[in-house]
């Protein structure tokens, strides 16, 4: 992993942060019986 | 001597943590500790730091558990939504009340000494009854109550913030913290007594004014009254101590005493607050009392009621939030009538730190009114409606004007500030789009959705809301709104922080690209929440999405917090002078406080009219001439005069603090005689 | 001077938001008028009244129990018999021994016993009718009471529910009859949607009954004239599924036009908040 190379730490940041807030996300509207689908969607 | 202006603080703290104040003595007397000279039986052999750490706990522990308690014990059932026939409800003497012939409507009330007390329902005064003393009795409750809010708010809060600048003082051992701590805790041991001042005229208004509302009330919370009243002399005591002790507790094992007290001030008036929370609470959602108002419950009951704890929340934080701009708003005016460089800096410096103590706790405030909301829809329906969807409802879009208000002058203040550093300049370019998102956001929270119009207007606007504008009158337009203005107002502090710091560590880049990405996506998650769930799924999604955009609000922030700590940790200082400021900017440390004291005053007018024809919700009819919802202008118009008598005693407060720093100089004795 | 500036700014600042504030629509909330009701002569005869009133106004009653076979006609069956009948069903699973307790039981706890043929669609052992106790009805223990006393007054039977104590004689809030429960119009679609007791059959707002079709979903399909009409006059067009002649057919005489037009244009956007 190549810290130096603008284009790699720019995508590890966004994948990191896109899959942090995907989760979050998943695990907020669980939390209150709300589940979702991977895509989002309600499942109920 | 140091001159402040010039140094950054983290030059000071090299430099003064030399000869660190906490450190063991070096600047003493031959042999001899003189930090303890006197103490003949050995007190200072005792490992008093320790001690007072551990006093301080056991304080704690001692009030807190009963809150922890309080807060655990099964809330007992609150009363159920009842209906217009109150007056029929309230008939029924106490022997209908035996558990036999009470309907299986209220469940599981603590019913189990119901049969042995004596249950005395609530009072039913007429309208005959209520003293008339020749002016509208609720507008003089009204602006003493809220006057003693105010300030029993800032006298509450400031303790908060003092302890906490007082114990960074301690840890950088730098001495600017320690005595803005104390000037700001002068100004509060000032305004202590005109608290208490106003809680006992509110005290007499309401005997003299609502008797029969106040026996009732007597009889619930009974002796939990006294307690309040004991609690108010132990604060009384500590806050004195506190104060006054400052100079003689200055280092050492003395400071950690010091701090103690003001952990003890915190928790007293803490208690203080929750306790009197309690009785708001109980008015608007009662509990430990069935339904026409007989105690059939313990305190613990009564006082832990479905909106106690949301209100404790809310109003712990508001608290500081108001407590912040309003020392900020001294800040600003001892700044503009500085005569010196020194006491520009100090009070530039002052100013800023009270802005930053204000907006910081303001931006998880409105998440706390959320609960406090959602915790009164959950309680009753109805209620929530009035609130939001009824009568009240244009009261909201006021206060969005307020709080679009707030933020834009903290923001404001902190791009103003970003003069005071060269490094500023690399992030100037960005205020702009920040000021865009903020006004933008402002004007999609202050749409409302339902326009009062006349026919002609329905024909030419083609319906009851505008096809396009329409669609931001509802909550996920404005919950969208909120969580983006927090957002980039947090920008502005982050970008503010930064201004007068070069990062040296080695993964700079890989940190600045992780604190961009989270941003973009916060804000991407944030509108995806609101417009994805509020307009194309069911409510309980649509409700359950404001929880999502809170948590990424709540990410931007703490991470950001947690990023910068380390990302400048051995940061290189760039010079910054506190003191070179437009005095323009201090305008908007006015500004905070005004619009802070008017929001205040207007949701004071949300709680109490949520309640509309009731004394205490469902239990105690209001049969007062005055017992009807005032108009907002009639409303607008009270705060008004509350907030312009507050901004009058502040500065009566303010004006009196100073006092004490002035001495008279004797006249001049040159040979003549002393003059009268 | 300073002093003078710094308070003429705060002054200002104030004064725009007084400005604000009296900009708005002013409306009061008025406290609902009070009738003296004398609480001395109450008797069972005249808290029956009480009770006829609240069945046909506040309480909703007659939106499903009536003649179009949503609930139990209740109004024109005599409830000894009914309560004999569900009693000894081998069903019941309730608690009630006697019509007082039996009607009791049915408003707060609905689904205890469901009359075979009158549960939700696809569970006929779930009520689709609401807590009385509860919002949006929310009648108090002494206004249940008054409707028991009615219902068993209605058929010649005895009044067993406890009579109101005469102790006090306070002023007793007035309730017009008709379905709604606010004087004034309403000012939203929600109240409205309240007001005129759309949740009780229909998934709107916060409810989810399913006696008519679910407004969140259909409304942004139709047109808003198609959905003005269905509710001037339900049975034009009946959704496939759902029965005629249950809606009831008067809202064109009770609400204000106003009213309607909130209404039509939230359910045309989904019924959302």
């Amino acid at each position: 992993m190549n810290l130096n190379n603008p284009v790699v730490v720019w995508l590890g940041a966004i994948a990191v942060t896109v899959l942090f807030f995907y989760g979050l996300d998943h695990i907020i509207m669980s939390m209150q019986g709300l589940p979702l689908n991977m895509n989002l969607t309600p499942a109920q | 001597m140091m001159k402040s202006r010039e140094l950054p603080a983290g030059e000071i703290n090299k430099m003064i943590r030399v000869s660190s104040i906490s450190g063991p003595s070096s600047s003493t007397a031959k042999g001899r500790d003189i930090r303890f000279a006197g103490s003949r039986f050995g007190w200072h052999k005792l490992p008093w730091k320790k001690l007072s750490l551990h006093v301080g706990l056991v304080a704690i522990l001692m009030l807190a558990i009963p809150l922890f308690v309080a807060i655990s014990e099964p809330g007992s059932t609150p009363v159920l939504a009842s209906s217009d026939w109150s007056g029929v409800t309230q008939a029924v003497a106490a022997e209908a009340v035996t558990p036999a012939a009470t309907p299986a409507a209220t469940t599981d009330t603590a019913a189990g000494d119901a049969a042995s007390k004596e249950l005395i329902p609530a009072p039913q005064p007429e309208a005959k009854d209520y003293p008339n003393i020749g002016v509208s009795s609720r507008s003089v409750v009204w602006i003493v109550a809220q006057l003693h809010l105010y300030f029993g708010a800032f006298v509450l809060a400031v303790p908060i913030f003092v302890l906490l600048i007082e114990w960074i003082g301690v840890k950088t051992g730098d001495s600017r913290y320690e005595a803005m701590a104390h000037e700001f805790m002068k100004i509060s041991a000032t305004a202590y007594a005109i608290t208490s001042l106003l809680g006992g005229t509110l005290a007499f208004a309401l005997f003299l004014l609502y008797p029969d509302f106040m026996g009732y009330m007597m009889r619930v919370f009974g002796s939990q009254t006294l307690v309040y009243a004991a609690l108010f002399f132990s604060e009384s005591i500590v806050v004195y101590l506190y104060y006054y002790s400052w100079d003689a507790l200055r280092y050492g094992n003395a400071k950690w005493a010091h701090l103690t007290l003001g952990l003890l001030v915190n928790v007293v008036g803490l208690t203080l607050m929750v306790m009197s929370n309690a009785w708001a609470t109980f008015m608007m959602a009662p509990s430990g009392v069935n339904e026409v108002g007989a105690v059939t419950g313990n305190i613990w009951q009564i006082l832990k009621g479905p909106l106690w704890n949301a209100l404790n929340l809310h109003r712990f934080i508001a608290n500081i939030a108001f407590g912040g701009a309003v020392v900020g708003a001294y800040a600003a005016y001892r700044f503009l009538s500085s005569k010196t460089p020194e006491e520009k800096a100090h009070y530039d410096w002052m100013g800023y730190t009270a802005n930053f103590i204000a907006i910081l706790s303001f931006l998880p405030l409105p998440f706390a009114g959320y609960y406090l909301m959602a915790e009164v829809y959950a309680y009753s329906q109805t209620m929530g409606i009035t609130a939001m969807g009824g009568i009240l409802a244009w009261l909201f879009i006021v206060q969005a004007v307020l709080i679009g208000a707030i933020l834009l002058a903290g923001n404001y203040y902190l791009w103003s500030g970003m003069s005071r550093t060269e490094g500023s300049e690399r992030y100037q370019g960005y205020i702009k789009y920040i000021a865009f998102v903020l006004v933008t956001s402002f004007l999609v929270w202050i749409t409302p959705h339902t326009l009062i119009l006349s026919p002609a207007e329905i024909r030419l606007l083609g319906g009851a809301n505008h096809h396009i504008l329409g669609v931001f009158g509802i909550m996920p337009a404005k919950n969208i709104a909120v969580n983006l203005m927090l957002i980039f107002t947090f920008l502005s502090f982050q970008l503010f922080r930064r201004a007068d710091k070069v990062a040296v560590v080695s993964w700079e880049r890989a940190g600045n690209a992780l604190m961009v990405t989270i941003y973009a996506v916060a804000v991407f998650n944030v509108v995806f929440a609101g417009v994805y769930y509020g307009y194309f799924t069911n409510t309980l999604y649509k409700v359950g999405s404001s929880v999502m955009q809170v948590a990424s609000t709540l990410t931007v922030i703490i991470s950001g917090i947690i990023l910068d700590t380390y990302l400048y940790k051995g940061a290189r200082i760039l010079p910054s002078h506190w003191g070179k400021v437009t005095n323009r900017s201090q305008y908007a440390l006015f500004a905070l406080p005004v619009a802070f004291t008017w929001l205040m005053a207007l949701m004071g007018y949300v709680r109490s009219s949520v309640r509309t024809h009731w004394h205490v919700n469902n239990i105690m009819r209001d049969n007062s001439p005055d017992n009807f919802i005032p108009a907002i202008g009639y409303a607008g118009n009270m705060m008004t005069i509350v907030t312009i008598l507050f901004i009058a005693m502040v500065l009566f407060v303010f004006w009196v603090s100073t006092l004490s720093e002035k001495k008279q100089l004797p006249p001049e004795s040159s040979g003549q005689e002393v003059g009268q | 001077m300073i002093l003078l500036r710094v308070l003429g700014f705060s002054l200002l600042l104030t004064l725009f938001f007084t400005l604000v504030a009296n900009l708005l629509p002013q409306v009061e909330g008025d406290a609902p008028k009070a009738t003296k009701v004398d609480l001395s002569s109450l008797t069972p005869e005249k808290y029956a009244a009480i009770g006829d009133t609240i069945f046909h106004g506040k309480g909703t009653c007659t939106l499903c129990h009536n003649e179009r076979g949503r609930a139990p006609n209740i109004a024109v069956l005599n409830l000894a018999d009914e309560t004999k009948k569900a009693l000894a069903d081998a069903n019941y699973q309730g608690n009630a021994t006697d019509i007082e307790s039996y009607i009791h039981e049915s408003m707060l706890k609905p689904s205890a016993y469901v009359v075979p043929g009158f549960g939700k669609k696809g569970a006929p052992n779930v009520s689709p009718m609401p807590t009385i106790s509860k919002p949006p009805i929310a009648l108090s223990a002494i206004e249940i009471n008054a409707v028991i006393a009615y219902l068993q007054a209605k058929d010649g039977n005895d009044i067993t529910v406890p009579l109101p104590s005469a102790d006090a004689a306070p002023a007793v809030a007035d309730n017009s009859g008709g379905s709604g429960d606010a004087p004034a119009i309403a000012a939203t679609a929600e109240e409205a949607l309240n007001k005129y007791g759309c949740t009780a059959c229909h998934t709107i707002l916060d409810s989810e009954a399913d006696t008519g079709p679910n407004l969140k979903k259909v409304g942004p399909t139709l047109s808003e004239e198609f959905i003005r009409k269905s509710i001037i006059y339900p049975n034009a067009d009946i959704t496939k599924g759902y029965e005629a002649d249950i809606m009831p057919d008067d809202f064109a005489e009770q609400m204000n036009v106003k009213e309607l037009e909130m209404i039509v244009k939230f359910i045309r956007a989904g019924g959302k908040k």
